[in-house]
């Protein structure tokens, strides 16, 4: 029997109590603080009851990281003499860094000297994993092209100006072909792992002042230029996107026939939802709560389960997926020529 | 009776109750019948520690569930990882995590019994220095630390520029990792980065992100490593519907990840025949490397000759390719977005113009079956659809009629209908 493999992921080394304590010794570090604030930052950065377990420790001594301020009673400073923060990386986080080296996506991160230098860092290190031994079978087939110079180019630059909150002055080819030319500060990249495709959340202010959030595809970016001008504030790119989200969810029955609740529950798990089950059918009653501007591609993926998905609710989804069983029935029958082809 | 805590020893013991709250979500505590009640109340109440702020209760007469929910295109990073910190650690595990990297910082080497007594002076800390070395030798094997020999004497120090990027590599690399995060394999390493250099993700988000196979992540490391090996795999394995869990021993060949339905596959050879099988990774409880399969080959070869035919991850019944054709009819004019769904969604499959809005799409493979639900996603546009399997053609013309029966009860398709 080989070894199975000479990394841990389950250790102690990672767990969530160890970064509170780092944090606290950090604000420790720099300012003497009281137990209420040891408190809070527990209840900030780990679970929902850590603070019960960590602060008594850390007050108590029993983990003798703080001492009482002499001259300020009820406070504590930090025993250590250097910063907590950056920690070292252990080799198992070193190898996962290696293996996202032959990720084509990766180089949008950096320049070539750059990666030259990484690539020397990390000269010793074996990857965790070889990106080949993946294969994303139903990955649609037009993603980006993420080792074109262009698109590397523009990426390096949005990655610049969402980091520095700098407005940039892009030119875009719209769905259909139209060019637009916008001013407007990256709030967000959202990568979508079915279509391999980068969308842009840029903000950017109509012709009345109001602000209006737009979604640019990054491979129809056809210029991303720097204006040297900045956004004081960050944006609250959720709240806009709250916006969206529908009014009414979709409400679903689902049969136990083809182990269609199992397909449909992981099918569905990206979206916020809620599964009953209907004691007098045996059914399953399934809430999605999603964004309405990706209503159409929610309504494909359940007409892909055919007649073991049943939308209830609300009317205007139901009408909807009416709507394309009517098409369907209206162009007619089965031929009845198999293998004719 | 052991006293509640937070952390945990074994991951194996919670993946399938993260799995059922945050897959299912409907099941009660009289349902979680393979360990005790009190069992469930534990882990619940960790989850609920662990997760809070996702978790939702729902009460139907005087039956709970709780459940773990979120839009998992909102989150920066996955929720679930948080299962992964949770192991459980000794009061010297925390104090030598700390004291041991602040004492070496200086760039010293240190014998154990130096660094004891200088534990001592400089952080009044008693500690052995059995568990010292015993901490040092574990420090070194994750790269955290460096021995060198001096005499009879091992010296420790920390691995320095080993262990951290040059500086002007902090920003880029912290940029990319808040990426990786969440779009690479094994993501939670990325997280544990972020958290060792005080930083967040900030700036990304992830669509049709399925955050549950974190969960899979141990059973992942070990295919790898096998495949990396060229080795076989001794595999647990317990499927959805079956009760009871089985062994089998095959030899890994890929990882079969689907975008669109968030299921995650290993196509594997059977050892001693040259039959391809898959196994869905949820399904596997256990995986133990084996020694290297002087058959890797043969199997890789077998694989890659069929890939091509295959839909998705079905090799199915018999060796016989099926074909599936199906005419697609669309505007031209107004959508042009379908014509591009059939051609970038068609997984190489034919596709050919036979009049003015309508397209023939035909594809040859395995399991035509598979092909089934992207071809109902196209309901409302199918003029015609035939298989090489007759049965596969019966159930989607079944299926059709099914979906009429329920949403259009009446029979009559005029627009005025009612439901």
């Amino acid at each position: 029997m080989m070894k199975n493999h000479d990394f841990f992921l389950f250790s102690e080394l990672y767990t969530c109590y160890y970064q509170v304590v780092a944090r606290i010794l950090q604000e420790a570090g720099s300012h003497p603080v009281t137990r209420s604030r040891l408190e809070k930052l527990a209840g900030e950065y780990g679970y929902g009851e850590s603070g019960l377990s960590i602060v008594p420790q850390l007050v108590s001594g029993r983990w003798p990281f703080l001492e009482s301020d002499s001259r300020r009673p009820g406070f504590y400073g930090c025993r250590l003499k250097h910063p907590v923060f950056p920690q070292p990386l252990t080799n198992l986080q070193k190898s996962w860094l290696k293996a996202l080296v032959s990720d084509p996506r990766f180089c949008l991160f950096f320049t070539d000297c750059q990666l030259t230098e990484l690539n020397r860092w990390l000269e010793d290190t074996k990857p965790l994993f070889r990106v080949s031994d993946f294969c994303l079978f139903d990955q649609y087939g037009d993603h980006d092209p993420f080792s074109s110079a262009m698109y590397r180019k523009h990426m390096y630059v949005i990655l610049n100006a969402l980091y520095t909150r700098q407005l940039l002055s892009l030119s875009y080819m719209t769905g259909k072909k139209r060019i637009l030319a916008c001013t407007c500060l990256p709030c967000r990249l959202e990568y979508g792992q079915r279509d391999g495709k980068f969308r842009l959340y840029a903000m950017s202010a109509g012709t009345s002042g109001r602000r209006r959030m737009d979604v640019l595809n990054v491979a129809r970016i056809l210029s991303a230029e720097e204006t040297g001008k900045f956004s004081p504030e960050p944006v609250d790119v959720d709240a806009f996107l709250n916006r969206a989200l529908c009014r009414e969810p979709v409400v679903l029955e689902i049969t136990t026939e083809r182990n269609a609740l199992e397909r449909a529950m992981l099918h569905f798990s990206c979206y916020q939802k809620k599964v009953e089950r209907l004691e007098d059918t045996g059914r399953y009653r399934c809430t999605i709560y999603y964004d309405k501007r990706w209503e159409t591609e929610l309504l494909i993926q359940i007409l892909s389960f055919g007649p073991v998905i049943k939308v209830l609710e609300p009317e205007s989804f139901v009408l909807q997926i009416r709507e394309r069983v009517k098409n369907q029935a209206a162009l007619g029958q089965p031929q009845t020529h198999i293998a004719s082809h | 009776m052991s006293e509640y805590k937070e952390l945990i020893r074994q991951f194996d013991k919670i993946r399938s109750y993260v799995r059922d709250f945050y897959i299912y979500g409907f099941k009660t505590r009289e349902e979680f019948r393979e360990k005790s009640g009190r069992t469930y109340d534990n882990q619940r109440r960790r989850m609920e520690s662990w997760f809070s702020g996702y978790m939702q209760a729902d009460q139907n007469g005087r039956k709970k569930s709780v459940f773990l929910t979120m839009d998992s295109s909102r989150m920066a990073v996955n929720p679930l990882y948080q299962a992964w910190k949770s192991k459980t650690f000794t009061d010297n595990d925390i104090i030598l995590r700390f004291f041991l990297p602040d004492l070496l910082a200086d760039g010293r080497f240190r014998s154990v019994e130096t660094i004891a007594d200088q534990l001592q002076e400089q952080y009044c800390c008693l500690i052995d220095t059995q568990t010292i070395r015993r901490k040092l030798a574990a420090c070194e094997r994750e790269g955290l630390v460096v021995r060198r020999k001096e005499g009879r004497q091992h010296l420790y120090g920390t691995a320095g520029c080993r262990s951290m990027p040059p500086d002007q590599l902090l920003e880029p690399l912290a940029r990319a990792v808040g990426f990786f995060q969440g779009a690479a394999p094994f993501g939670f390493i990325g997280s544990t980065v972020l958290d060792f250099w005080d930083r967040k993700n900030e700036y990304f988000r992830f669509r049709s992100d399925y955050l549950v196979h974190t969960l899979e992540d141990e059973v992942l490391l070990a295919l790898l490593t096998a495949m990396e090996g060229q080795a076989g795999v001794l595999m647990t394995v317990k499927s959805t519907r079956g009760r009871r869990a089985r062994d089998v021993t095959v030899t890994p060949l890929k990882i079969l990840i689907s975008t669109q339905t968030g299921r995650r596959y290993v196509c594997a050879g059977q050892q001693g025949s040259h039959r391809l099988s898959t196994f869905r990774l949820d399904t596997i409880q256990n995986a133990v490397v084996l020694e290297p399969d002087p058959d890797y080959e043969n199997h890789m070869k077998h694989y890659q000759d069929i890939f091509p035919r295959m839909w998705g991850v079905s090799l199915g019944d018999t060796r016989a390719a099926e074909t599936v054709s199906a005419q697609i009819c669309l505007d031209e004019k107004e959508e042009t977005h379908i014509l591009a769904r059939l051609d970038r969604e068609g997984r190489g499959g034919v596709l050919k113009r036979l009049e003015p809005g309508v397209y023939q799409y035909c594809r040859v493979c395995l399991d035509a079956a598979e092909l089934l639900p992207w071809i109902k996603s196209f309901t409302g546009r199918i003029r015609s659809f035939c298989c090489s399997n007759p049965a596969v053609e019966q159930r989607f013309w079944n299926d059709m009629d099914m979906m009429k029966a329920y949403y259009l009860p009446s029979g009559d398709y005029s627009d005025d209908e009612k439901p």
